[in-house]
């Protein structure tokens, strides 16, 4: 083992790490981002563009770096110099505390502050208000119906079929209320804000397109609000396990103008 | 029983079964884990299997949600809690302080022999009735305490908090005993500051493990309570199955994912640390060049250490937790990008000006780095809340702690057995199957994790056992059959190791006490190393851990860190 | 070589703590993050409408005083090098444990059970909790008065359970 040769070299190797940099760069440029279809969503993809930008500029660096050094110190030549002083070695800390610092926060402060306003602030008081129940394994939709407010529940009256949300009848409000399985009905370029709720177990609404995801906690009201940008139907989803029949929790969202939404809500029978 | 001498043993149960020899001990807990790690990874080939194939239905719902939680469990806890932290950190942290053995080799044993029955416990919950817990490796209630609500929530998940309790009980033994080790046993000169990253990296680890543990074993019992004892911690008024009230009243079932979160975070970091303390050391005696930084490394673990206790709740943006408290966590944790940054360019610094021998072990060390990188500049579109919301439980989310709490600690693991395979056995690994293994489970690992990102972003959602009824899916499903051949090749590649393993045991090219010319003690003692670890004296440390020089001779271009007198 | 005794102690002229003093704390913090962590479950459970308080049951108090006695005793002993007190300090430890019992019996007759409320429910769990760490020590203080090994870690350990009980008790009070 005394033999400088006997010492295995593979500089090659460094070519692994300009793949690296080539596939994931390449690969996350592609575009998997589905088009978004509500308005905060283009503040959340923004974010997401961001994010990918600078981290994959570093990351495509770090990878060069590393292969350029694994190429140019794998020969095994000797190398003088390599022990530098705790000030270097200190600068070299200083900035890649500075950089993340800096790349982090703006993602999170300057870019996100102003989408994180849209996503949780005040909603306006024309917004279109819709309830959501996640139960084992269905979305059960709640409109509030003529009255504009939604009617008591109580959780010892529901009945699968005969009244899944528990609602009370000698509550006046909740006489006109419109339930529906799996549909929420919702007008376009108008904030809806929805009410979540939940029977058994956490839920989470999902509408990837309009980059919408709130659990629903049983006990507790959680709301979301976005505003659609397009007509036609979105798929909705169960993020959060919630059990045997977590995949086929499906549902839609069917964004409609003004006066078909107004058309199809007079259509539909109060539930009591 | 404080430290104490204790003799060699003679009989064959002292010496291999009830050992108190840290070695002996480490790889107990290597072997368990190595057995654990084809039962998990058996468990992710039938989970892809299914996901690829769905109109097959190869297993069932129940079946299908068991294997998910438990693939995520056994992994966790069992793998690679067991083989990087336990194993390797047994091995390893007295002989490279120059101790004799652990602070307390008695409570060492004990501690192996708590964590066993979790393992047969673990393993017989799959043929309970109900089958084995199903409400994910988080065990949210209400999913996990109610049998209502799930099949697997029934004996499977009580077997399952049980398990959970044993290795608790099991891993804060251990880490109590690190800490004692580290700061009580390091031989004569051993300062702080000279130990090497290795060690500091398992000494930080089990400082964040004995302080986020407890509060899981709280969440436990009080789980338990609710299942079994009718209180309501976590259980809301007015849970509602099969039109039937229960009797529950007032819970929250938040209360359960801060608790889990204070620990699961940091849990993270009790992995991910001694994979990247083991990626320094191998840098170092392959570089043949000290490690860059190593005063701002060892600050920067501080640093990461402590924000990692104050940041689990970006693990909860969207679960309905205040969004303000939400934007506080979200604007912590993107802070420990700072240190992780400290560490990673450390890592690649100290590949310059070096003069690097291309052995097995850097193959594994080299390829750990990138995929830190990786792994850790996807963590912040997770960490940044607003990003959060779309990336949160899809498929970008099991891509990216994979690559962190699967890949790196999987590649320093095998990194650290290559490496430290002389020392348990006195011979080597054969080289050629150690590259041909380490390409077969590279490339197919990091390829499989990084498609998932891309599955992510095109929106595919995390435990579903049918993808295909959903349009929206449709484009990350394109990536499924790649992602399952990947993980098929990558499972069987894996023979390759076990082959290598338990060959060199008995067969492998017998080496000296140094094969690799590296500075740090453990090579000063004998290989395989006796019983107490130096035969005679202990070695006296008289320098820093990687005392490399690439300008020198290349024999003789390391020194020693101690010397045996 | 292979059955000669080989020496754990650190050699001599190092100065660093004694592996007793870091396990002793190191393990107090362990037990002091368990009841953290049921102190936030705690404060995050009670503003909940279904929150009835119950009275903390008199055997609870007197039980505290049979542990600030029993911490005295074992003092007392530690200074005097007396095995008798240190057996007395044993001995109100299980009268300890006892007077929990009647505390349970105590809030049961009252009609408080562990499902009936959730302050209830933490009473009886804290008390278990701390309960079943107290036996521990309590096994521990045993060991030490028929072995004669070295008592510093195991009161420390005593003092400590006794302070946590007291806490605990201060914390289900208020």
């Amino acid at each position: 083992m005394s033999e400088t040769t006997s010492h295995p070299r593979s500089p090659g190797f460094g070519i692994v790490f300009f793949l690296l940099g080539i596939v994931v760069v390449g690969g996350f440029g592609v575009g998997w981002l589905p088009e978004v279809k509500s308005a905060h969503g283009h503040g959340i993809d923004g974010v997401i563009r961001y994010l990918l930008g600078t981290t994959g500029a570093l990351f495509f660096l770090g990878c060069i770096v590393l292969g350029y050094f694994v190429m140019k110190y794998g020969r095994g030549e000797a190398q003088s110099g390599a022990i530098v002083s705790n000030r270097t070695q200190a600068i070299w800390a200083i900035v890649p505390v500075l950089v993340m610092c800096a790349i982090s926060e703006v993602g999170v402060l300057v870019m996100g502050l102003p989408v994180f306003a849209e996503v949780y602030g005040e909603a306006p008081d024309d917004a279109y208000e819709v309830e959501v129940v996640g139960k084992q394994f269905e979305w059960l939709v709640r409109y509030p119906g003529p009255d504009g407010v939604f009617g008591e529940v109580d959780h010892a009256k529901v009945h699968e079929t005969r009244n899944p949300l528990g609602l009370v009848k000698s509550d006046p409000a909740a006489q006109d209320d419109i339930v529906v399985r799996g549909k929420v009905h919702i007008p376009v370029d108008r904030m809806t804000v929805v009410r979540l709720r939940a029977l058994d177990v956490i839920h989470s609404f999902t509408v990837p397109l309009f980059r919408v995801k709130q659990d629903t906690l049983p006990g507790y009201t959680a709301y979301t609000q976005f505003t659609p940008e397009e007509v036609g139907i979105f798929e909705l989803a169960c993020a959060e396990l919630c059990g045997l029949g977590h995949y086929r929790m499906q549902g839609s969202v069917i964004v409609e103008s003004e006066e078909s939404l107004k058309n199809w809500l007079s259509e539909q029978e109060p539930w009591l | 029983m404080a430290v104490e001498d204790h003799s060699a043993p003679t009989s064959f149960v002292k010496k291999y079964i009830f050992s108190q020899d840290h070695k002996v001990i480490g790889l107990q807990y290597i072997l368990t884990a190595l057995f654990m790690a084809i039962v998990g990874g058996w468990l992710a080939v039938m989970i892809r299997t299914q996901i690829t194939w769905p109109e097959k239905a190869m297993v069932t719902p129940e079946n299908y949600l068991s294997l998910v939680t438990m693939h995520g469990t056994i992994m966790v806890f069992f793998v690679v809690s067991l083989a990087l932290v336990s194993g390797l950190g047994n091995f390893l942290v007295p002989l490279m302080l120059g101790a004799r053995d652990m602070a307390y080799p008695f409570l060492n044993m004990l501690s192996y022999w708590t964590v066993v029955p979790a393992c047969f416990l673990v393993l017989v919950s799959f043929v309970v009735e109900g089958g084995a817990a199903a409400a994910g490796w988080t065990a949210y209630p209400p999913l996990s305490a109610l049998p209502e609500a799930v099949p697997g929530s029934g004996l499977g998940q009580t077997l399952w908090l049980l398990a959970m309790a044993l290795f608790i009980a099991s891993f804060t033994m251990g880490g109590l005993n690190y800490i004692a080790t580290v700061l009580n046993c390091r031989a004569k000169g051993m300062s702080l500051m000279r130990m090497p990253l290795t060690v500091w990296t398992y000494f930080m680890s089990a400082v964040l493990g004995v302080l986020s543990f407890p509060p899981l074993t709280a969440a436990a019992i009080m789980l338990l309570l609710d299942r079994h004892g009718g209180t309501s911690f976590f259980l809301p008024s007015g849970l509602v199955f099969n039109n039937e009230v229960l009797a529950h009243e007032g819970g929250t079932p938040l209360l359960f994912q801060h608790l889990f979160w204070f620990l699961g975070h940091p849990e993270v970091y009790v992995l991910v640390l001694p994979g990247i303390g083991i990626t320094f050391d191998l840098i170092a005696s392959f570089a043949r060049r000290p490690v860059f930084g190593y005063k701002t490394s060892v600050y920067a673990l501080w640093v990461v250490g402590f924000l990692s206790m104050i940041v689990w709740g970006h693990h909860m943006y969207v679960t309905g937790m205040n969004p303000y408290v939400g934007e506080y966590f979200s604007i912590a944790t993107v802070l420990i990008t700072a240190p992780f940054a400290v560490l990673g360019m450390n890592l690649v610094a100290s590949v310059w000006r070096s003069r690097i021998r291309m052995e097995v072990p850097m193959y594994w060390a080299l390829g750990t780095v990138a995929v830190i990188g990786l792994g850790g500049f996807g963590g912040l579109f997770l960490a940044t809340s607003i990003s959060d919301i779309y990336f949160h439980d899809s498929f970008f989310v099991v891509g990216h702690f994979h690559l962190m709490i699967g890949v790196v600690t999987v590649l320093s693991t095998f990194g650290a057995l290559y490496h430290w395979f002389p020392k348990m056995f006195g011979r080597v690994m054969n080289a050629g199957l150690g590259k041909l293994h380490f390409w077969l489970t590279y490339v197919p690992m990091v390829a499989l994790f990084f498609l998932m990102h891309l599955q992510g972003m095109s929106g595919l959602l995390r435990r579903y056992y049918d993808h295909s009824i959903y349009e929206f899916q449709a484009p990350g499903r394109e990536l499924a059959l790649v992602i399952t051949i990947l993980t098929y090749a990558a499972f069987a590649a894996q023979a390759i190791f076990f082959w290598n393993f338990f060959y060199s045991m008995f067969k492998g090219v017998k080496v000296g006490a140094n094969p690799w010319n590296a500075t740090t003690l453990e090579w000063t003692a004998p290989s395989p190393a006796p019983h107490g670890n130096w035969p005679g004296a202990l070695p006296v440390v008289d320098r820093h851990p990687y005392d490399y020089d690439p300008a020198a001779e290349e024999d003789s271009d390391y020194k020693p860190q101690g010397v045996v007198a | 070589m292979s059955t000669s005794a080989i020496g754990l102690q650190p050699q001599a002229g190092d100065l660093r703590p004694r592996a007793g003093d870091v396990m002793c704390i190191t393990f107090l913090g362990v037990v002091a993050m368990l009841f953290a962590g049921f102190t936030a479950a705690y404060f995050i459970r009670r503003p909940s409408p279904d929150w009835v308080p119950i009275t903390i049951p008199a055997w609870g108090w007197i039980g505290t005083g049979a542990l600030v006695v029993s911490s005295t005793l074992l003092e007392r002993s530690r200074r005097r090098q007396d095995r008798g007190l240190l057996w007395a300090s044993i001995l109100l430890g299980v009268l300890f444990l006892g007077t929990q019992l009647l505390s349970w019996r105590e809030l049961s007759a009252a009609g408080v059970y562990l499902p009936s409320t959730p302050h209830g429910s933490f009473y009886f769990m804290l008390s278990a909790v701390h309960g079943v760490h107290l036996f521990g020590g309590l096994l521990a203080l045993i060991y030490t008065a028929t072995r004669r090994s070295e008592i510093r870690w195991v009161a420390g350990y005593w003092h400590f359970m006794g302070l946590t009980w007291l806490y605990t008790l201060l914390l289900l009070a208020n």
